[in-house]
C-alpha cells in the first residue's frame, strides 16, 4: 500500500535547508544511482528519524518508521517533482504514518533501554551539528529538556505532531497545516493547548515570555541523528530493493558486515537485526556476535541506568534546593520591606526614638 | 488495667523540641491553585544537591555555604487568579504547631498597602537557631516555609539577586510612603 505523493502546493515555502544539487541527487536517484540515493537519505534521515522517535516514544518504533518511509519513498520516487517536494513528502508521510501507528496502541512505553543509550551517545553529536547554539538554549535545564520531551508523550497525536513541525521542523502552522492536512485555525489551537500544558507541567513562570519558552522547546526537541549502523544497514537494504527493481545484482549480504567498537556493537546489533529481519537474510556468524554484544551491552546498561537515575535525583535536588531559597528569599524580602518601612515612619514620627 | 499498662509503658524521656512541622497535603488548595511549588528536601536529597553544586562556581557557591549545616527544607507555596482562594484557617494548623514550646517569633509584619503578612519563627536550643519557620499569606498567595538545621539569614540573603529575586537596596530611602505597614 503505497502513500500517493500529494502535490506539492505552489505557494509552499518550505523553509528547511536545501543542500547543493540536492534536485541533481533526485534525478540521478531516480535513474538508478546507488550513490544519490544515499545522498537524499542521508539529508534527510535525521528530521524523519526525529520526528518517528519523538512521535513514537522508542528507538526501535523510530528505526522501523524510518525505515518504512524511506522504502516507500524509494517507491515513489519518480513521483517527486523536485527536492522540495520530497521533503514535504517524507514529513507527511512520516508524522501520518506515526499518527497511525499511535491511533492503534493504546499507549507507547516512551522510556526504553535503547532510548537512554541513544540520548547518551547521541547528544554530543546533535550539539555538534546544530548549526545555532542561542544563548536562550545555553540556559535550558537538561532535566528541562528531558521532561518536556516526556511531557510531549502525552499529548494527543495530532497534537504532538504539530509540536515536533513546528519546534524540531521549524514549519510556520501554515506548512503544518499543509502537511497534516488540517485547517490552520485547528493548528493554532493544537499549538496555543499543548504550549500552555507544557508551561503548566514544567511549572515555567508566569513571567517567562513565549518566545523564551519556545526557544527552550526548539533546543529541547533538536532533531537528532540515528546511529550510523542504521543508516548503512538502510542503504544497503534500500541499494538492494533498488537493485532487484532494476534487474541487477543485489547488495543486501552486505547489509550487517558493520563491527566496531565496543559502543558501536549494539547500534549494529540492533540496526541490522532489524534490516536482516525484514529481509529475512541472517549471515551465519551475526545471530551469536549479536547475542554476545547483546548480554554486553545490557551489563553495561544496568551501570548506566543506575548512574543516570542519580544523577537525574541529583540534578532536580539542585534544581529544587535553588527553588526552596528563592522562595524563601522572596518572602524575606517581604517581612524587610515591612520592617524597614515600620522603622522609617517610627524615626520619622518621633525624631527622639 | 489502664493504671498497670501506664505503669509498664516506657516514660518517654525529656527530648528536645523537633523543629520539623507537619504540613497538610493541601490537595483541594492545589486543584485551584494556578501555580504551586512542593519542596521536600531531606538530609539526603540536601546532600545529594550538594554533590551537584560546583564549589567553582561562585553562585554554586554560596547556594552551597547556606544549605551547609541544613537538614531539611520543606516549601509549599500555592498562588491563585482570585482573591480569598484560601482562607486563614488553612494555615492555622501550620500556625497552632508554631506555638509549641521551643517556637519563638522572630517577626511579624502586616502590610495594609499589599495585605501582605509575613510571620518568621525561629527554634533556638542552647542558644542556637535549629529551625526556621516562615508563614506569608497574601490574598493570592500563601507561601509555608520549613527549614530544618542552622539556617544562617545573613548568608541567605546575599543570595538576594542571585535566584531572580529583585536586588533591593535596603539603604536607599524608601520611595514607599511611611507608615503603610504595621
Amino acid at each position: 500500500m503505497g502513500f500517493r505523493p500529494a502535490t506539492l502546493p505552489p505557494n509552499d515555502a518550505s523553509n528547511a535547508p536545501e543542500p547543493i544539487g540536492m534536485d541533481e541527487q533526485l534525478r540521478e536517484a531516480c535513474a538508478g544511482e546507488p550513490k544519490a540515493l544515499a545522498a537524499l537519505v542521508r539529508a534527510n534521515q535525521r528530521s524523519v528519524y526525529s520526528l518517528a522517535l519523538r512521535m513514537l516514544g522508542t528507538r526501535d518504533l523510530a528505526e522501523d518508521l524510518t525505515q518504512e518511509v524511506f522504502m516507500e519513498m524509494t517507491d515513489n520516487l519518480t513521483s517527486m517533482q523536485s527536492s522540495e517536494h520530497l521533503t514535504f513528502w517524507l514529513r507527511r508521510v512520516t508524522t501520518h504514518r506515526a499518527i497511525d501507528q499511535l491511533r492503534r496502541r493504546a499507549r507507547i512505553e516512551i522510556r526504553s533501554l535503547d532510548e537512554l543509550l541513544l540520548s547518551d551517545r547521541q547528544a554530543p553529536a546533535g550539539q555538534a551539528s546544530a548549526a545555532h547554539a542561542s544563548a536562550a538554549a545555553e540556559e535550558v535545564d537538561p532535566v528541562w529538556q528531558r521532561h518536556s520531551r516526556l511531557l510531549l508523550a502525552e499529548l494527543t497525536p495530532d497534537a504532538r505532531a504539530v509540536m515536533l513541525l513546528r519546534y524540531q521542523e521549524d514549519l510556520d502552522p501554515m506548512e503544518i497545516a499543509r502537511t497534516l492536512g488540517m485547517s490552520i485555525n485547528t493548528v493554532k489551537s493544537h499549538l496555543k493547548r499543548s504550549l500552555e500544558f507544557m508551561r503548566q507541567r514544567l511549572k515555567v513562570a508566569a513571567d517567562n515570555r513565549r518566545e523564551k519558552l519556545e526557544s527552550q522547546l526548539r533546543e529541547a526537541l533538536r532533531a537528532v541523528e540515528p546511529s550510523e549502523a542504521f543508516t548503512e544497514a538502510l542503504l544497503a537494504r534500500l541499494a538492494s530493493e533498488r537493485s532487484r527493481e532494476l534487474g541487477t545484482e543485489p547488495r543486501s549480504e552486505q547489509a550487517p558486515a558493520r563491527t566496531g567498537a565496543p559502543n558501536d556493537a549494539h547500534d549494529a546489533g540492533v540496526a541490522g537485526r532489524r534490516v536482516a529481519s525484514r529481509t529475512g537474510r541472517y549471515s551465519g556468524w551475526w545471530l551469536p556476535a549479536s547475542l554476545a554484544a547483546s548480554v554486553l551491552v545490557a551489563v553495561g546498561a544496568v551501570q548506566h541506568l543506575k548512574a543516570e537515575h542519580q544523577r537525574e535525583l541529583g540534578l532536580e535536588a539542585r534544581r529544587e534546593v535553588i527553588e526552596a531559597l528563592r522562595v524563601t528569599n522572596q518572602k524575606l524580602d517581604l517581612a524587610y520591606q515591612a520592617v524597614r518601612t515600620q522603622s522609617i515612619a517610627l524615626s520619622e514620627g518621633d525624631p527622639g526614638a | 488495667m489502664l493504671v498497670a499498662l501506664l505503669a509498664v509503658a516506657p516514660v518517654p524521656a525529656w527530648s528536645a523540641p523537633d523543629p520539623r512541622l507537619v504540613l497538610p497535603e493541601f490537595a483541594a488548595l492545589s486543584q485551584k491553585a494556578t501555580e504551586s511549588v512542593v519542596i521536600t528536601l531531606d538530609p539526603g536529597l540536601l546532600s545529594m544537591a550538594g554533590r551537584f553544586l560546583d564549589g567553582g562556581d561562585p553562585k554554586d557557591a554560596a547556594t552551597l555555604e547556606v544549605i551547609k549545616g541544613l537538614k531539611g527544607i520543606y516549601v509549599r507555596s500555592y498562588t491563585f487568579d482570585r482573591d480569598a482562594a484560601y482562607s486563614q484557617a488553612d494555615l492555622d494548623a501550620v500556625r497552632n504547631q508554631l506555638s509549641a514550646p521551643g517556637w519563638s517569633r522572630l517577626v511579624q509584619t502586616r502590610s495594609k498597602k499589599t495585605h501582605a503578612d509575613v510571620d518568621i519563627y525561629v527554634m533556638v536550643v542552647d542558644k542556637a537557631a535549629i529551625g526556621l519557620a516562615l508563614i506569608a499569606s497574601e490574598p493570592r498567595e500563601f507561601t509555608i516555609v520549613n527549614i530544618i538545621g542552622s539556617i544562617d539569614l545573613d548568608k541567605l540573603r546575599k543570595l538576594q539577586g542571585q535566584f531572580g529575586v529583585p536586588k533591593l537596596d535596603l539603604d536607599a530611602t524608601p520611595s514607599a510612603p511611611a507608615g503603610k505597614s504595621k
